[in-house]
């Protein structure tokens, strides 16, 4: 190439920046794409209390779930439940069963890429339960087996019980289609008062899973789908 | 993050698995037995042991618990499932001077929770005790209650003085 046709090339690279700068100005005023996120009331069901109902003998529950987005990364939220708990064994056969409810706060620690509305959450929840429990049949308890083992049948209920604790709740909620989320969740439970039933016990409370007899702590997990009904957006 | 949700999630599994109130510990205070002790009848405060005692329960089939011992005192368990048992008392079985004294126990039960793993215990109350007539001869004199109620095995509850 001549020199002078060098030299031109090289100088018209040089101008033309400034003419695709001005283009590029307009073209981030009018960008399509939306940065709002969503605020709205999330609904769902827990699915992993009906599937214990298939499976397991002498249960039966379910939980329904809720969420509303206050401000960025915290929510409101709560779930409600009923949830009925045989223990059949030769020593002691009881029921239990009652409606319970959780209310509280999670908190998003995880940052969303743009576009995309997964959490990593922490909760805090406080969790109410009115319960009764049935006393149906045990086997006394006796070290000596001179006499055959006595089974008492003295059917005795306990209504009216009920029961608070704190519940520390870790959990992940995945956008799998719009608006519709997963989520999977671990719960330690702490008890904090309980109407224990004379002469007996609490073997389960709804909504806090089983107790033991040498601890106040409890867990549990839920797995459940909910629905985000959008409201507004900011 | 993966290895957190595993720890987290091992940590609770553990936590519904076996714990330990899944087992009744051994040495936990169970349905108490009956404690007699056995004094002179000619001087109540001194134990005074038997030879060659044998009790059996004084039922059809009959339960042997002890057969020709020498004691000063021994237990002997209640019924759980009804206010009254009976009782053989054998003096020399099966020798020329067998003697056999018939006792019958009435009580009222308690059923008391201990914990899920090992349920309920029965304790007794207003215990008292009556001689079914069984012969002429008694080698039993005196059957005295020291305590009607029966919820351990750290004292005597009844005496045999003989």
């Amino acid at each position: 190439m001549k020199p002078k046709h060098t030299l031109l090339f090289f100088i018209s690279l040089l101008c033309s920046p400034s003419l695709l700068l001005a283009q590029e100005q307009t073209s981030l005023v009018t960008d399509s794409m939306s940065t709002a996120t969503k605020y709205g009331l999330r609904l769902g069901f827990d699915l992993a209390k009906p599937i214990r109902s298939l499976v397991e003998d002498g249960y039966s529950g379910f939980e329904v779930m809720g969420d509303f987005r206050v401000y960025k990364k915290f929510y409101v939220a709560a779930e409600v439940g009923n949830e009925t708990k045989e223990r059949i064994e030769a020593n002691l056969n009881s029921t239990t069963s009652g409606s319970f409810l959780k209310l509280g706060a999670d908190y998003n620690a995880y940052n969303n890429w743009f576009g995309l509305n997964n959490a990593i959450y922490f909760g805090l929840r406080y969790g109410f339960s009115t319960f009764k429990q049935e006393l149906i049949s045990y086997e006394i308890f006796a070290t000596d087996h001179t006499f055959p083992p006595t089974t008492i049948y003295n059917s005795e209920e306990f209504s009216g019980l009920s029961a608070h604790w704190a519940e520390l709740i870790f959990g992940v909620k995945t956008e799998v289609l719009t608006n519709l989320y997963l989520t999977l969740n671990f719960q330690l439970k702490r008890k904090l008062t309980e109407d224990k039933p004379e002469n007996f016990d609490n073997l389960f409370i709804p909504g806090f899973n089983r107790t033991y007899d040498f601890s106040e702590f409890g867990a549990g997990f839920g797995y459940g789908v909910s629905y985000l009904i959008p409201i507004f957006k900011k | 993050m993966n290895k957190k949700i595993i720890t987290i999630l091992s940590l609770l599994l553990l936590l519904n698995g076996c714990t330990k109130d899944d087992i009744c510990p051994e040495g936990t205070a169970s349905t108490p037995l009956l404690i007699i002790r056995f004094n002179d009848v000619e001087n109540p405060l001194d134990l005074k042991s038997v030879s060659k005692l044998t009790i059996e329960t004084d039922y059809d089939p009959s339960v042997t618990l002890y057969t020709d011992v020498t004691t000063d005192s021994i237990a002997i368990p209640l019924q759980t499932g009804s206010n009254n048992t009976r009782y053989r008392f054998i003096m020399n079985k099966g020798l020329v001077d067998e003697i056999t004294d018939i006792y019958s126990f009435d009580y009222e039960r308690n059923d008391i929770y201990i914990n899920r793993a090992c349920g309920f215990k029965t304790t007794y109350t207003e215990f008292t005790a009556e001689e079914v007539d069984s012969g002429p001869v008694d080698w039993i004199i005196y059957l005295i209650i020291l305590d009607p109620i029966i919820e351990d095995e750290t004292k005597a509850h009844i005496t045999i003085l003989h």
